[in-house]
């Protein structure tokens, strides 16, 4: 089992000439088998810090460690879902899902097996020999989901993967991705910009402050595991860490009681 | 809309067209040697039409056997351009360059150095008909989601694996819109590469009735020479339908409510 560890990443990109930092000395650790979740406002570079990870950008300053070695730039070591679900147009739901484990050196077949053992659990049953076009969102950023999952990494980079669900289907994928997780026990670094779905989700959060963005805060979220959905985000040990990331977060939730 | 129907006003077109033609043709009195009407044209052509017929044979094949060496290099340089940007460098000038080249002169030296084959022939077609589909499909390749790319590289695919599978099927629909023109062209390619050093095929057949002044039968080998051209576009309009369904899709989806913005 490896771990992922984004050491003092500075980036900065040019935009028409002006310089625009974006990321300034962020730190992000993800222990082996650990579920870290990073959580910062729109804009605040939170793809840009996961496609580093991911190998597709280099940083201005900092590297990228995995298993204590520099690993900065290198692609392919972790498994990565953008944030937009880039569908391939011309493959059938089920072979971009076969995707993640071909390009890991599986024979399409077998991928494909593998794939489609997956698709009922994933709402996708059915759905196999349809073109991404015709899917739903949520069910195109599923598809993705799932292919990312399949792709044989221990390491996965999940950039807001439930962004583009409704609330009930958010709600199941989370719970799901979960299990999944304590099932496959993989290292999972997610960005969202969801209180809720960080605290369920996550051992530890990183806070990002607005552009350029720092580590605002660290949180370790003590709530036990398995995290049973209605019991986890109802308990008061749940509700006091969202008030204090709010409260981080500068919104002062309206206190009634 | 049914299918036969779309056509209806493009037939009308002609048939006004035909109508038209006649009338001044008789009223004025021209001779057909000089300018023939469409009854007089079908009455020549279908009076010459085994003749007409083996002539367009080799024509069609030159065409689509020309068009074929075209598309494979066509798209192995648009490849090639696409990968290597030295490679770029050093064709896409002379690529450009070739299009200037007048075929019909350049015709009479490559039956001198490579002989009465089929081979200059081939030549001469597909250096008229490679030029669009280089080009679109260099676009094509170049036009594929960036994102998609970065998704596939992050996934560990190699450079060929990415041509293959996000790059290519991405330029397919570049590829076909070049393959449409360059098929049109194709018909032209092998009429020109039968004016020379040709004793069989509708270019050939056509100097001679030029000189015999058989104007009706000209116009009838036009006209048949038109009809393969329209049957060739129709046969990669149907390639294209069934290699890439899922741009038909996409498409389709795009004009399904077209009448109700109309
Ligand atoms: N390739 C690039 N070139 C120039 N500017 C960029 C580039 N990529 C990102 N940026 C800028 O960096 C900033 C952070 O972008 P990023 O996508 O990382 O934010 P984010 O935290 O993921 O936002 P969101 O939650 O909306 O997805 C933005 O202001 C964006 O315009
Ligand atoms: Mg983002």
């Amino acid at each position: 089992m490896k771990g992922i560890e984004a050491r003092e990443i500075s980036r900065t990109f040019r935009v028409d000439g002006h310089a625009l930092p974006v990321l300034c000395g962020v730190s992000v650790a993800a222990p082996p088998g650990g579920f870290v979740a990073v959580l910062g406002p729109s804009g605040s570079g939170k793809s840009t810090l996961l496609s580093i990870m991911a190998g597709l950008d280099r940083p201005d300053a900092g590297r990228v460690v995995v298993d204590g070695r520099d690993v900065t730039g290198r692609l392919g070591l972790a498994g990565y879902m953008p944030q937009r679900d880039l569908l391939l147009p011309w493959r059938r739901t089920l072979d971009n899902v076969a995707l993640g484990p071909e390009l890991s050196g599986m024979s399409r077949a077998d991928a494909r097996r593998l794939a489609a053992s997956h698709f009922p659990r994933f709402g996708l049953a059915g759905f196999e020999r349809a073109y991404p076009r015709t899917l739903s969102g949520g069910m195109r950023q599923r598809a993705a989901l799932l292919r990312t999952f399949l792709s044989e990494r221990e390491i996965l980079l999940l950039d807001e993967p439930l962004g583009a669900l409704d609330a009930m289907t958010r709600m199941d994928l989370q719970s799901w991705l979960l299990d999944v997780w304590e099932e496959m026990r993989k290292t999972i670094v997610l960005v969202t910009h969801d209180v809720d779905e960080a605290i369920y989700l996550a051992d530890r959060i990183y806070l990002l402050s607005s552009r350029p963005a720092r580590v605002s805060a660290v949180l370790d979220v003590d709530l036990r595991r398995p995290r049973p959905y209605d019991e986890i985000v109802t308990s008061t040990r749940f509700l006091s860490l969202k008030r204090e990331i709010l409260g981080l977060l500068g919104h002062r939730p309206v206190v009634t009681t | 809309m049914k299918p036969w129907t779309r056509y209806l006003p493009s037939a009308a077109l002609l048939v006004i067209a035909g109508l038209a033609w006649q009338w001044i043709v008789t009223a004025r009195h021209i001779p057909s040697f000089i300018l023939p009407g469409p009854v007089d044209i079908a009455q020549t052509a279908w009076r010459l039409r085994s003749l007409l017929l083996t002539n367009a044979l080799p024509t069609t094949e030159i065409a689509v056997l020309g068009f074929l060496v075209a598309l494979a290099a066509g798209v192995l340089l648009a490849i090639a351009i696409h990968l290597s940007r030295v490679v770029e460098l050093a064709l896409y000038p002379l690529i450009i360059a070739s299009q200037a080249i007048p075929v019909l002169a350049l015709a009479p030296i490559m039956l001198l150095v490579l002989g009465f084959t089929i081979g200059p022939k081939l030549i001469i077609v597909a250096l008229i008909c490679f030029f669009p589909i280089t080009v679109n499909t260099v676009d094509g390749l170049r036009a594929v989601d960036p994102d998609l790319i970065r998704m596939m590289r992050s996934l560990g695919a190699h450079r060929l694996t990415i041509l293959r599978e996000a790059e290519l099927p991405g330029a397919l629909p570049y590829l076909f819109s070049g393959a449409k023109v360059a098929v049109t062209f194709s018909v032209i390619g092998a009429l020109y590469s039968e004016y020379v050093g040709s004793t069989e095929g509708l270019g050939y057949l056509m100097t001679q009735l030029q000189n015999q002044f058989e104007t009706g039968a000209l116009f009838g080998a036009m006209a048949l020479l038109t009809a393969i051209g329209v049957a060739l576009f129709a046969a990669v309009t149907l390639a294209e339908r069934l290699l890439i369904p899922w741009h038909r899709d996409e498409r389709a989806a795009l004009y399904t409510n077209r009448k109700g913005y109309r």
